[in-house]
């Protein structure tokens, strides 16, 4: 029902160190400053410094590094 | 731990690829079901990690997404394979590792009995052996609730026991009954009877009339405490029961041949070593029988970690053979040898620190030392009679 709801689509935050971003349809764009991922809201930026993906399926990925601010375009 | 064991045994390569569109590359990848991990991502280049498998794969991909792609390392068991395929014995010896532990690794090495005092430790092995605890059998044939159910049975100290496996460790927790109160039985009628002459020291009546004081001399046959009824004082018949304890004198004797013989060592003797491990015993030695009359001495060498004792070591038997010498003893060998026997008899005879010597005679006589020596006791002089055998 929730699924539903978000078209699939999760995001969790641990802290300012770790984001699990699930039901994303790839990645828009790569820096070590931001990394986008395209959703079926739009596209999501999260900047921070360092950042790192820690594992990367079809399902979705992790992001890790000092998470500055998460955003939707 | 999990995870670097799953990716270690297929293998997997940390691959770094430099221009072109790495988002799209990474998004194809992904997208075709390619697992990837540590991506990181700096300036022009972005670098991952992805099973050995898809390495061939994802090629025609980053021709695709216009990126160059070089491999930066190799992990995970096919490569360490690949390096180690010429040398067979390290294979061999794997597989003996592992066979050698799915073998042992189940199975019994060491057997603990906590908990008794008064139970002997043989006694306790004993009854878990026939619920299969013992050396050398798999720890899961054990029949633990046989164990708890019917093991204290056999054992009339013990109330409970059970059997804990840890790993290769058999600890057997014995939990001992608590002492029975003892319950005199003064049904019966007896009375108590001197057993040799002497001094009265103490008086310790429980039941019964008592017939002597403290201070009085008595003579074997004198009756001390009575459970005799009386029609007169309307006394009924009881048992008697208590102690009596009495200065007495007694005399030891003993005499020693002063021809005698004796057994010497004769020969070299003979080791009979024995390789032990588990339950298994591999004797290195023929079997011839042995003649004559031999000593055996036992020698145990075994592997022990901490204070515990495992099961694979040696037992080297030594076997003296002996035989008869006839030897002549001076007069002073036989007072000594007396002396012996006299003190091995003091300690079958009386209580410690009851008795005091008070005379010691020696002389020889019909070819033997005879010794004799002569002791105050303090001693208890009274023993039960039932009144139906006196009367």
């Amino acid at each position: 029902m929730q699924r539903e709801k978000t078209g699939g689509f999760f995001m969790e935050i641990e802290g300012r160190q770790r984001v699990i971003v699930s039901g994303c349809q790839g990645i828009s764009t790569y820096t070590e400053e931001c990394v986008g991922y395209r959703t079926p809201f739009g596209e999501v930026l999260i900047y921070g410094t360092g950042l790192e993906m820690g594992c990367m399926t079809p399902e979705g990925a992790t992001v890790s590094g000092r998470i500055g601010r998460i955003e939707f375009q | 731990m999990i995870e670097g064991l799953v990716r270690f045994i297929p293998g997997w390569v940390r691959v770094e690829a430099e221009g072109g569109y790495p988002e799209r590359l990474l998004n194809d990848l992904v997208r075709d079901g390619v697992a990837l991990w540590r991506v990181h991502r700096r300036e022009e280049w972005v670098r991952f990690s992805c099973p050995a498998a898809d390495y061939r794969h994802i090629r025609p991909f980053a021709r695709r997404a216009g990126v160059r792609m070089r491999m930066r390392h190799k992990h995970g068991l096919p490569f360490w394979w690949h390096r180690y395929r010429h040398r067979k014995g390290l294979l061999v010896g794997l597989c003996l590792y592992g066979l050698i532990l799915a073998l042992l690794a189940p199975r019994i090495w060491v057997i603990e009995v906590v908990g008794n005092q008064k139970t002997p430790t043989e006694s306790v092995l004993q009854v878990v052996e026939q619920r299969g605890v013992r050396l050398g059998a798999c720890m899961s044939d054990v029949d633990v609730k046989g164990v708890q159910n019917r093991g204290s049975d056999q054992l009339d100290t013990v109330v409970w026991m059970t059997v804990n496996p840890h790993g290769c460790v058999a600890r057997v927790e014995v939990v001992e009954r608590d002492p029975t109160p003892q319950v005199i039985d003064l049904t019966g009628a007896s009375e108590l009877v001197a057993v040799r002459d002497g001094k009265i020291l103490e008086i310790e009546s429980r039941s019964g009339q008592t017939l002597v004081k403290a201070g009085e001399a008595v003579a074997a046959g004198t009756v001390l405490i009575s459970g005799r009824g009386d029609a007169e004082t309307g006394r009924t018949p009881c048992r008697a029961y208590g102690a009596v304890w009495a200065e007495t004198r007694r005399r030891i004797t003993v005499s020693v041949p002063l021809k005698d013989s004796r057994m010497v060592a004769a020969g070299k003797p003979v080791s009979r070593p024995v390789f032990s491990f588990l339950c298994w015993d591999f004797p290195l030695y023929s079997s011839s029988p042995l003649q004559g009359e031999y000593t055996r001495k036992e020698a145990r060498h075994y592997l022990t970690v901490g204070e515990r004792e495992l099961p694979l070591g040696f037992t080297v038997t030594t076997m003296q053979r002996m035989v008869s010498e006839p030897f002549i003893r001076t007069e002073q060998e036989a007072l000594q040898e007396a002396q012996t026997r006299l003190a091995q008899q003091e300690q079958v005879l009386f209580l410690p620190d009851s008795y005091e010597k008070i005379a010691q005679t020696g002389r020889v006589k019909g070819g033997r030392y005879v010794l004799t020596a002569t002791y105050v006791c303090r001693e208890n002089i009274a023993v039960e009679v039932p009144l139906e055998s006196v009367e």
